[in-house]
């Protein structure tokens, strides 16, 4: 096997090797001084975009991680209309602790490593830069090769690891990229979404799989209009449903002509209930996705003995030299 | 001959397999979409009118096992953590109401049960070395 075909057929899985990445991407006024709106005052739909998108890059966190505890991890199950089952165990690295001072050039840097399916030991690294300008570096340790390779951004519009979501929904979409417009304030009424048929069972690398989530019932939330500013594209718009204190957005509602195209649904879980915490320092349960044109649907569950947060770890554990290490 | 009419059969058979499969999972996730178009149209109208005998809209009046909790009130969480935790519920039962209270707002916020757990027990604990004094 030469080494061309051997980084084509890499090249070909690249799209699901960036399934652990969530969102270091920041925008303009996005980062992680960002703070929470002034009480009292309701916020802007532009503002509680640039809430949602804090929340979603776990910027109350200087390191978060979901690792791999003994057989427990991560994992990624697609379902096709046909109900054929697929999943993907990962384990996933996010620091966000560089210095705020103009002469760090690094904003956060985010390591996945995978270990299981056709992607089992390979691990990315990806690096974002405090200049908004530079393009973000993407590593990739090949374990065939046994070395590491640089790649480029995927698409917004990119399936992620071959789930419903796509890499704008799960990182790369900024608040700039659509205009916001506010619809209503109400309580959420209906429980999160998950594969029906797997609730509750027992499921390899997550252990039982949770019960869909009514947690969220009566809470109140922002309707959360946003239109794309893409041409072509394949949503319209989109509805989401924004919690009004914590800025957790529960659920995500798609449209193309007006007709409800994908559903996306996410169980958020608060890692500090004492007083006086950030409400936004919140974790991902897990993530279900319904796509009503062609009937597949993703489940991403997070077990949360693998949630790990503000750990003591050196900076030098998001290097090459962690991906290196990786044993296949 | 007779080979072509079991390859057509066969083809037949896969294809109303396909669509069988493809329905069932339509009707799987109905329930789910009524649901939620359901919760959307009150942002029009300011109503929500859930769907007759939906299992997603947290009811605990239906029999279907996978109907959720709405877990708003103190009675329903306690169910919730009966079913789930017969052991650890023996404990919560046992505690003062404030408690109780605080362990439905802490599993409101986080959802972390094996945290509910650990918190029932210190709870319990801290209640009989008060007893004890």
């Amino acid at each position: 096997m030469n080494t061309q075909f051997i980084v084509g057929k890499w090249l070909s899985r690249f799209s699901l090797v960036w399934l652990s990445l969530s969102a270091t991407t920041t925008f303009g006024g996005v980062d992680r001084t960002l703070t929470l709106p002034p009480e009292g005052t309701p916020p802007s739909a532009e503002e509680i975009a640039r809430q949602v998108y804090f929340a979603n890059h776990f910027y109350a966190f200087k390191n978060f991680s979901i690792e791999r505890r003994g057989r427990t991890m991560t994992v990624l199950i697609n379902r096709s209309s046909s109900g054929k089952v697929s999943a993907t165990a990962l384990e996933r690295h996010l620091n966000n602790n560089y210095q705020l001072t103009p002469d760090e050039a690094i904003q956060s840097r985010d390591l996945a490593i995978f270990h299981s399916g056709k992607l089992r030991g390979t691990g990315m690294l990806v690096t974002e830069y405090r200049d908004e300008q530079k393009n973000k570096d993407y590593m990739v340790w090949l374990p065939a090769l046994r070395k590491i390779r640089r790649f480029a951004q995927p698409q917004h519009d990119d399936a992620w690891g071959g789930s419903v979501f796509t890499f704008g929904d799960v990182t790369l979409r900024k608040p700039e990229d659509e205009t916001h417009e506010l619809i209503g304030k109400k309580k959420l009424r209906t429980c999160l979404g998950t594969i029906d048929e797997l609730e509750g069972k027992h499921y390899r690398y997550a252990g039982e799989l949770p019960e869909r989530s009514c947690r969220h019932i009566n809470k109140e939330v922002y309707g959360l209009k946003s239109t794309t500013k893409f041409g072509y594209w394949w949503y319209d718009y989109r509805i989401s449903y924004v919690d009004t204190t914590s800025f957790a957005d529960y659920r995500t509602l798609y449209f193309k002509d007006d007709e409800l195209i994908k559903v996306i649904d996410r169980d958020w879980g608060l890692v500090d209930s004492e007083n006086g915490s950030d409400p936004r320092a919140l974790f991902w349960k897990y993530w279900y996705g319904f796509d009503l044109r062609t009937g597949q649907e993703s489940w991403a569950v997070i077990p949360q003995k693998v949630v790990n947060y503000n750990k003591k770890r050196r900076n030098s554990f998001w290097t090459e030299k962690t991906l290196r290490k990786i044993k296949r | 001959m007779r080979q072509l009419k079991l390859s057509q059969s066969l083809l037949t058979l896969s294809l109303l397999t396909g669509l069988s499969l493809g329905n069932q999972l339509y009707a799987m996730q109905s329930g789910y979409l009524d649901a939620i178009k359901a919760d959307f149209d009150e942002f029009n109208s300011g109503v929500f009118e859930p769907p007759p005998e939906s299992t997603w809209i947290g009811s605990l009046s239906t029999d279907n096992s996978n109907a959720g909790l709405t877990y708003e009130n103190l009675q329903d969480f306690s169910l919730f953590l009966k079913e789930v935790s017969p052991g650890s519920f023996i404990f919560y039962n046992k505690l003062p109401a404030q408690y109780k209270n605080q362990l439905h707002q802490q599993y409101l916020k986080t959802g972390n049960l094996d945290e509910i757990k650990k918190n029932i027990f210190k709870y319990s604990s801290e209640i009989k070395k008060q007893k004890l004094k």
